[in-house]
């Protein structure tokens, strides 16, 4: 019972703090490029960033705690240990997916403000006088 | 180049089928820029000061500002206007992809020709 229970405290601990390791990096460093994205408009950007690391935390919680309840109770701290190896494990596989999908988030949104930026990208192969307005009524 | 918003007008030949297709297509994508398709037959008419035939023979499209691209940089051009397909123009811009685009572009002027004199015999 001792040895579960230390288990499961170790798991909560080492989790959490993990969990909030992995958010606050993402929070800190993608400022600057959000802040880019949205025009240097600090407060969208600061708005739009915590948003994404309230549903970071979300899905890291919620997976945690899914994942808790050992098939096995350890019984010996030897197998704590792996037990919690095993999990601890998981959810920093979990932890690293969210943040690769997070940085993908980050650079679709980053690359639609570049495409609608680019100027036209091949030279005219002509230059006339500006054309007169065309009507667009359409033939 | 120009950052102010350009207004795009694509001349096509319409006595194609494909053509006039493809101009309908191109009509109904959303745009980063106004783009309007006209038949290139109507072109004196709107007042466009290029030779009629020259439009004919190769798609061509003009700014306001009076800039004119032909071929293959007419197709870049309003790849790029289409808020869809400006990643794939930027790629056929480059050096690397440029010939590949063109061999694409000129099969498309192929199939055009090929679909004009089908429908002529």
């Amino acid at each position: 019972m001792n040895v579960t229970l230390f288990a499961y405290s170790a798991y909560v601990v080492l989790s959490v703090g993990l969990t909030v390791w992995v958010a606050r990096t993402l929070h800190k460093n993608g400022r600057a490029f959000l802040v880019d994205v949205f025009h240097a408009r600090a407060d969208l950007a600061d708005s739009v960033n915590h948003l994404l690391v309230v549903g970071f935390y979300l899905i890291n919680f919620g997976y945690m705690s899914l994942a808790l309840k050992l098939a096995q109770a350890p019984t010996t701290p030897t197998e704590a240990v792996e037990a919690l190896s095993h999990k601890v494990g998981l959810v920093l596989v979990v932890l690293g997916g969210m943040h690769f999908f997070n940085l993908f988030v980050f650079s679709r949104i980053r690359r639609h403000k570049t495409l609608a930026e680019a100027p036209p990208p091949v030279a005219p192969d002509l230059r006339l006088p500006p054309l007169p307005a065309t009507e667009s009524a359409g033939g | 180049m120009t950052t102010r918003p350009l207004s795009l007008t694509v001349w096509f030949d319409g006595d194609c089928t494909f053509c006039r297709r493809v101009a309908a297509w191109i009509e109904a994508q959303p745009k980063y820029v106004p783009v309007r398709c006209i038949a290139a037959q109507q072109a004196s008419a709107r007042g466009c000061p290029l030779d009629p035939q020259a439009l004919l023979q190769q798609v061509t499209v003009t700014a306001d500002d009076g800039a004119v691209w032909r071929g293959s940089n007419a197709w870049i051009l309003v790849l790029w206007a289409l808020r869809s397909y400006r990643g794939w123009s930027l790629l056929f811009a480059k050096p690397r992809w440029r010939p590949k685009a063109d061999r694409l572009f000129a099969s498309i002027a192929g199939v055009a020709a090929w679909t004009k004199k089908r429908h002529r015999r």
